[in-house]
């Protein structure tokens, strides 16, 4: 084990090289890219046993990874915004052929207006595909977090998305403690499954007929619903063996007697941690949820984590035209019916607008001023 | 009851030509004639490989075939007569008196 200090992009490649990862397909974008170029960097230096597959477009990239996968091998690629889009055909076809590809995302806006900052647009827009979608709050997350998917990919059949922020996390540096090559190893055996194969020759992806084909989702969803299970007991047996623990699918800080509860992913909750505990020392019952799995969405833990609470702000870096934010729209699904408090969701941090231990300290105080004002969403910071 | 599938959606090679589309909307096929000289230009150009030789003869599998006719236009011999698969009336009936 050795602590240094790494970008999330540098984590994020520590994450592919210490999961031994045999094919790596990537077609440059901002701000996904010093991950690729810390990768090859590796491959170069004989450091990673990899094949280091150069395409011509986003969508071949997350296609040759498929492909590869398809085939047997632990594959891993990176991107965001509009790559992510780019891609999304491939994205439906990687997670309806349930192979275990892990794709870092460096969160970015996107297009148009064109943008380069951050913000949870990217990943929210890809809700629906059937990929695991894990957010991290900080570099070591990230490092951690590819190493636990290819675990829970591998378990389920199901793709991961990894998810940091763009330059808030991806360009800086935060102390970061790399594993040794050898525990990994004891934590992430690597048994090969391969769809294709040159004495089984078989048809994949083919045309499937009104018979079979709701069949297919089923057991697909089905596989995502027993996903959360397995991210859960993956993050146990990662803190056992790393002394990491960062608590599967959702996590309540200071919740026990928390009257007032925050909801957040990404980047943004490691600052609410901060406000919290400033507001907990002025002897404000202030608790924070932080949603690490957004999907499969664990709506009966975060149910449970909110029973006592008396207001909920949810903060959204994301906006669902029309709709609100997606978080917030989650949190009041998985409340409804079940108990009667106020959800103020707040629209925060769009295309890299400033949020902080203040913004978000701000954003606790107006929700508690309008609590009881019904509104869908507010927007905060314009 | 949910069907037990594979997991990655797959089937043997072969599948898709046991059970083709075809069938159900073909609205006309080929019968081979006597003039058929061997020739096998038919089977060059059928886009559905549904013609072969077997035992000497230009054989029709009609469950690959999909009805349209570009063998009978190519055949040199004009050996290859197309025959509709429904002779009936065709188009929107009135109603008959006393029948819902």
């Amino acid at each position: 084990m050795s602590l240094i200090l790494l970008t999330g992009s540098d984590a994020a490649a520590y994450g592919a090289k210490l999961a031994k990862i045999e094919v790596l397909s990537y077609y440059p974008i901002t701000p996904a890219f010093p991950a690729m170029e810390r990768l090859s960097k590796f491959i170069e230096d004989g450091e990673m046993n990899t094949q280091f597959v150069r395409v011509e477009c986003d969508h071949s990239a997350l296609a040759a990874a498929l492909g590869a996968s398809l085939a047997g091998s632990r594959t891993f690629t990176v991107t965001n915004s509009q790559a992510l889009l780019y891609m999304t055909e491939v994205v439906y076809h990687t997670a309806g052929l349930r192979q275990p590809v892990v794709m870092a995302v460096a969160n970015r806006a996107l297009s148009a207006p064109h943008s380069r900052f951050p913000e949870h647009g990217d990943a929210i827009s890809q809700d629906a595909s059937g990929w695991i979608q894990l957010f991290c709050e900080n570099n070591q997350e990230v490092l951690d977090t590819i190493l636990q998917s290819y675990k829970v990919a591998e378990a389920c059949r199901l793709p991961v998305m990894v998810n940091y922020e763009g330059y808030i996390q991806s360009h800086t540096q935060e102390e970061v403690e790399v594993p040794d090559q050898a525990e990994v190893d004891a934590f992430l055996p690597f048994k090969r499954v391969a769809a294709l194969e040159v004495n089984n020759p078989q048809g994949l992806n083919t045309v499937t007929s009104p018979e079979f084909y709701m069949d297919y989702k089923y057991r697909q969803n089905e596989a995502m619903e027993l996903a959360s299970d397995m991210i859960n007991s993956t993050a146990r047996k990662f803190g056992r063996q790393f002394g990491r623990d960062w608590s599967g699918v959702i996590e309540g800080y200071k919740m026990e007697d928390a009257k007032h509860a925050l909801v957040a992913m990404g980047s943004a909750v490691s600052d609410a941690r901060i406000v919290v505990d400033a507001l907990r020392a002025e002897g404000k019952k202030v608790g924070l949820v932080k949603v690490r799995s957004f999907r499969p969405f664990p709506a009966e833990a975060l149910r449970a984590m909110l029973k006592s609470a008396e207001l909920v702000t949810v903060l959204d870096k994301n906006i669902i035209f029309g709709a609100g934010g997606a978080l917030g729209n989650e949190t009041k699904s998985a409340l409804y019916g079940y108990r009667s408090v106020p959800v103020k969701n707040y629209i925060i941090g769009l295309g890299g607008r400033d949020v902080g231990p203040e913004e978000i300290r701000k954003v606790i105080t107006l929700s508690e001023e309008r609590a009881k004002q019904q509104t869908a969403y507010e927007w905060f910071g314009l | 009851m949910v069907k037990n599938l594979p997991i990655v959606p797959s089937a043997k090679p072969g599948s898709m030509a046991e059970a083709p589309s075809g069938i159900a909307w073909r609205e006309q096929h080929p019968v081979i004639g006597d003039k058929c000289n061997q020739c096998l230009v038919c089977t060059l150009f059928c886009p559905e490989g549904a013609l072969k030789q077997e035992n000497g003869r230009v054989i029709v599998e009609l469950k690959l075939c999909n009805g349209c006719g570009t063998c009978a236009v190519e055949c040199q011999q004009k050996a290859i007569v197309i025959v509709a698969e429904y002779e009936g009336d065709r188009g929107v009936f009135p109603l008959k008196e006393g029948k819902a």
